[in-house]
């Protein structure tokens, strides 16, 4: 074919400028050693790179979370410990002072070390996590236990009755000993004044007889047998309806009964925390409640009382498996959140291999790329000075 | 009728014939690197015979004309694939220039604001009450839209460019075509003596490549030596002497002043590059990510909305929420009754409400009811009496009104869309309600509840959760279109990442495909009609050395004649 001088420069031109051109893409590969550098440069590789990206950022993110599960369940199982600790020195006390050979003083002085226990159990069930109370459900910013008993708010049971319709405070200074739960329940409709309730003391398995309440601007002693200073007031706008039920809860607890989670995984949730009740026991639940238990045995030691010192000892015993159970149930989470963080860890590093086959630079092809290319854009360096300096004219006179 | 005169006679020809063909070799060399340059030739042709005394003696060389050596064919192919060319050449540069706004390789990209926005939701999960967690998630919140700021502006200002560019590229066009008509009148002119306008041919085909690097154009020669010169749809830009303007107001072409707009008749070349960008790329990457942007907004806020802020309070945004779209009229309707659409709106998910008419008459005076559907379950009737007929509630806020007096058709339609997402991208941001109040984000699912997380913990899982997202194309001349694309939104956006990726690389190859072409095509075009130096160095000792025998010629005939003059 013929080929024009023009043509001749102008291919040059365009051979030289496409090496160029390769030459600066392998130089920017080089400098940032990655691979993709421009969407364009591997659309696939690229969306791929990016779901590995967000993969490891929630990789990462998780291992935070479990971090922070694995502090969370750790002080708990720390608590736990020394709750059990306690608890194997009430009973030590417990047991020797059951036996005869010791007197009132001693019992007496047995009763004083009971009063602490009680009070370091108190400060165990407020353990704090970075401020935060580990016992009380989702009331975290709530002291979990107070040292005295409390009446707390009524609750309207409204989940057994869809009806309901009042509502009712609570209110008064308990003179009782041991936590309480007592259920009202009204027993004829009607407003204030027509209505008419009945108390359970135990939690709604026994009722005392029909009470008619004639007031609801100011708290009255409601209508019970063991009328331990608790106080109740209706709301007078709605209408009470019968089957209406309330809860007034007489407790230490001030926490609530939610479970904490924490994500773990791509919907993965994992409970981090144990409530108040599951660790000391229900209120109301006198024989299965640490407090109850220790504040009955206080009391038999106080008045000497062997049978009951004796009978507070069996309460303990049976009440040991529960703090056990719960510090395997603990110990197994701990397990679990271990074996989830090795886990992530092999996903980490297995993803990051992945993200860096797709995105980083093989150097070495890369160098030995660049070394290619520069060998070629010589070449044709070269072949230009030769072709350009043969020309026709050279050889005329 | 021979002689030494008509030999020297001859000789003087000759001279000129050679001189000539020095000066046509000359101009070859001279434009040697001339673009568009089209090699010339001087044809010579042997003189007429004469007879003398019997013998045909030749009268000597007459130098006939210069032709130039064109390729037709080749010529025209170059002026199409040109138009292409720089169709993708000038979508590149504005391409390459949109990846690098939504560059993700640099780790600062929108991708990284979503990564930390989901993960300041989990580490909120980790410590609902704490103030230094919902901060931190305010903050990051505030990153990502602002990521969707940059990137949505970014769009924005270079769609905008866009109509500059074509008002500098019409103009161009404008100019070119000026000139290719009054290039068409000298040509005519010139040639009606039976020559060939050589040099001004060059030109006009040079400005005809320069008009195809505009937009794409076709022509026709005819005999006379005029062109006409249209775009490939047909529309007429040169004929003759004539020439008609294009004029860009707005979005709209406009040819020879009449009001109709051509735009998208026209294609190829910088100015169907623009418009490209202008009416189908760039708004459909809007459209993209205002819908994920929407998606976020709605999506967070429905679940953020019905959960619980730290001070007990709920019914809180956490993203400003989205109005209502135009209300739509269903075909056919043929009632005069024009319906508006009110209220505030106080759901969080997209949907239509779609009102079908149940009953017929006039507003004011008749009865009917109006049946309406939210495409997600809620139905309901609504009844319009002649009493009442305006503000009627729907649902959720949204309220209806009809005008007394309109006439409505039985089972006729109107819809409206709410929380329509179009300016999301540009315009998401916190809302008033958690701006600057930490504390009012709700990661709790009940009132009271501090170390409530279960608000927080659902709204982080919606990062993996699978949604349908609108997935938009735009072409010009065609109204947009939808469909939805199933994923997470964090895969919406990756494939809209890699679908832009792949928009670029394609363009790339388009180009580099077009660029061979032109390059194999100028090859043989140059082939042709290129100047070899060499060559050229040839014809001229060829013409030289013919030149040196010419004059030889007149100095052996000037010895003749010396000789019979000196004869004695």
């Amino acid at each position: 074919m013929r080929v024009s001088s023009r043509g001749l420069y102008y291919n040059v031109n365009l051979q030289l400028g496409s090496i160029a051109e390769q030459l600066k893409q392998i130089n920017e590969q080089i400098a940032s050693q990655k691979r993709i550098n421009k969407p364009s440069d591997d659309p696939i590789g690229i969306t791929q790179a990016l779901r590995l990206k967000k993969v490891l950022s929630q990789i990462g993110q998780y291992g935070k979370n479990i971090q922070h599960g694995q502090s969370w369940l750790s002080i708990t199982d720390s608590a736990l410990q020394t709750v059990n600790g306690l608890i194997v020195r009430g009973k030590e006390i417990a047991n020797q002072m059951s036996t005869g050979t010791y007197n009132g003083d001693q019992r007496s002085n047995a009763a004083q070390e009971i009063k602490n226990i009680i009070a370091q159990l108190v400060q165990l069930g407020n353990t704090k996590l970075t401020g935060r109370y580990i016992f009380s459900g989702y009331q975290e910013d709530t002291a979990s236990f107070t040292d005295d008993l409390y009446i707390h708010n009524a609750l309207a049971n409204s989940g057994n009755d869809p009806d309901y319709m009042g509502s009712a405070t609570s209110s008064g200074a308990y003179t009782g000993l041991y936590s309480k739960q007592y259920v009202v329940e009204i027993t004829t409709g009607g407003a204030v004044g027509t209505a008419q309730y009945k108390v359970s003391e135990d939690g709604g398995l026994n009722w005392g007889p029909d009470n008619a309440f004639t007031t609801s601007t100011s708290p009255t002693s409601f209508y019970n047998t063991d009328d331990l200073g608790v106080k109740i007031a209706f709301s007078d706008s709605g209408t009470l309806t019968v089957d209406d039920q309330f809860t007034i809860e007489v407790s230490r607890y001030n926490g609530d009964e939610h479970d904490m989670e924490i994500a773990i995984g791509s919907s993965a949730q994992m409970k981090i925390n144990l409530t108040g009740t599951t660790v000391f026991g229900e209120a109301g639940d006198t024989e299965n409640n640490i407090f109850d238990i220790l504040v009955g045995l206080r009391d038999s030691l106080e008045n000497n009382n062997v049978g009951g010192v004796q009978s507070g000892l069996d309460q303990l015993n049976n009440f040991q498996p529960r703090v056990v159970g719960n510090m395997a149930d603990v110990g197994s989470r701990l397990n679990r959140i271990d074996m989830c963080k090795n886990i992530l860890s092999d996903l980490d590093s297995n993803y990051t291999e992945r993200l860096s086959d797709i995105e980083d630079l093989d150097v070495v092809k890369a160098i030995n790329d660049l070394s290619m290319k520069q060998t070629a854009y010589k070449a044709v360096l070269y072949s230009v000075t030769q072709i350009s300096s043969l020309s026709l004219v050279d050889f005329l006179r | 009728m021979s002689g030494i005169t008509f030999v020297l006679n001859l000789a003087r020809e000759a001279l000129m014939a050679q001189q000539r063909g020095i000066h046509v070799t000359g101009h070859n060399i001279a434009n040697v690197n001339t673009p568009g340059y089209t090699r010339q030739r001087l044809i010579l042709t042997a003189n007429a015979v004469t007879v003398d005394s019997r013998i045909k003696l030749g009268l000597g060389v007459k130098s006939d004309s210069v032709v130039q050596y064109f390729d037709r064919l080749t010529t025209k192919h170059i002026n199409q694939r040109t138009s292409e060319l720089s169709k993708y050449e000038s979508k590149q540069s504005i391409l390459e220039y949109l990846q690098g706004i939504f560059n993700e390789e640099s780790g600062n990209g929108l991708n990284k604001t979503l990564e930390d926005f989901w993960n300041a939701w989990q580490d909120l999960a980790d410590n609902p009450g704490g103030i230094a967690e919902r901060t931190a998630l305010l903050q990051k919140t505030n990153n990502m839209c602002h990521r969707f700021y940059a990137l949505y502006n970014g769009l924005v200002q270079t769609k905008d460019e866009m109509n500059t560019n074509l008002k500098i590229s019409v103009n161009e066009l404008n100019t070119l075509t000026e000139q290719v008509a009054s290039l068409n009148e000298r040509i005519v002119a010139s040639e009606a003596s039976g020559t060939t306008a050589n040099d001004l041919r060059d030109q006009r085909i040079n400005a005809i490549e320069k008009m195809s690097q505009l937009v794409d154009t076709t022509y026709i020669e005819s005999d006379n030596g005029s062109m006409m010169l249209l775009t490939t749809s047909g529309i007429p830009l040169v004929d003759g002497n004539e020439s008609w303007e294009l004029n860009q107001e707005g979005n709209n072409i406009y040819w020879n002043n009449i009001p109709t707009d051509i735009s998208n008749r026209l294609s190829g070349g910088k100015i169907g590059a623009w418009m490209d960008l202008r009416d189908e790329i760039i708004p459909q990457y809007m459209a993209d990510l205002d819908e994920l942007a929407g998606t976020m907004i709605s999506q967070v806020n429905g679940l953020h909305y019905g959960g619980y802020a730290l001070d007990n309070s709920t019914n809180r945004y956490f993203f400003n929420p989205f109005n209502m779209g135009p209300l739509q009229y269903g075909a056919p309707w043929t009632g005069s009754s024009t319906v508006s659409v009110g209220g505030a709106y106080t759901g969080n998910a997209t949907k239509t409400f779609t009102f079908t008419i149940d009953g017929s008459g006039t507003v004011g005076t008749n009865s009917f009811d109006v049946d309406w559907i939210d495409g997600q379950g809620n139905s309901g009737t609504l009844l319009v009496t002649p009493t009442s007929y305006s503000n009627l509630s729907v649902f959720e806020g949204i309220q209806i009104s009809f005008g007394a007096g309109d006439v409505v058709v039985d089972t006729e339609t109107f819809s409206v869309a709410v929380t329509d997402n179009t300016g999301a991208a540009g315009s998401i941001a916190l809302s008033s309600d958690v701006d600057g109040d930490p504390e009012n984000i709700a990661a709790s699912t009940a009132p009271g509840e501090s170390g409530n997380n279960q608000n927080a913990l659902a709204i982080q899982a919606l990062q993996d959760e699978t949604l349908n997202i609108r997935k938009w194309i735009y072409q010009r001349g065609t109204l947009p279109s939808s469909q939805d694309q199933s994923g997470t939104m964090d895969e919406y956006y990756t494939i809209f990442v890699g679908d832009m990726g792949m928009l670029v690389e394609e363009n790339n190859q388009n180009q580099s495909f077009n660029q061979t072409m032109i390059d194999q095509l100028n090859e043989i075009r140059d082939s042709i009609s290129g100047v070899n130096l060499d060559e050229e160095t040839v014809n001229l000792i060829k013409y030289q050395h013919a030149f040196t025998a010419a004059s030889k010629l007149v100095t052996v005939c000037d010895e003749m004649l010396q000789n019979l003059l000196n004869m004695r």
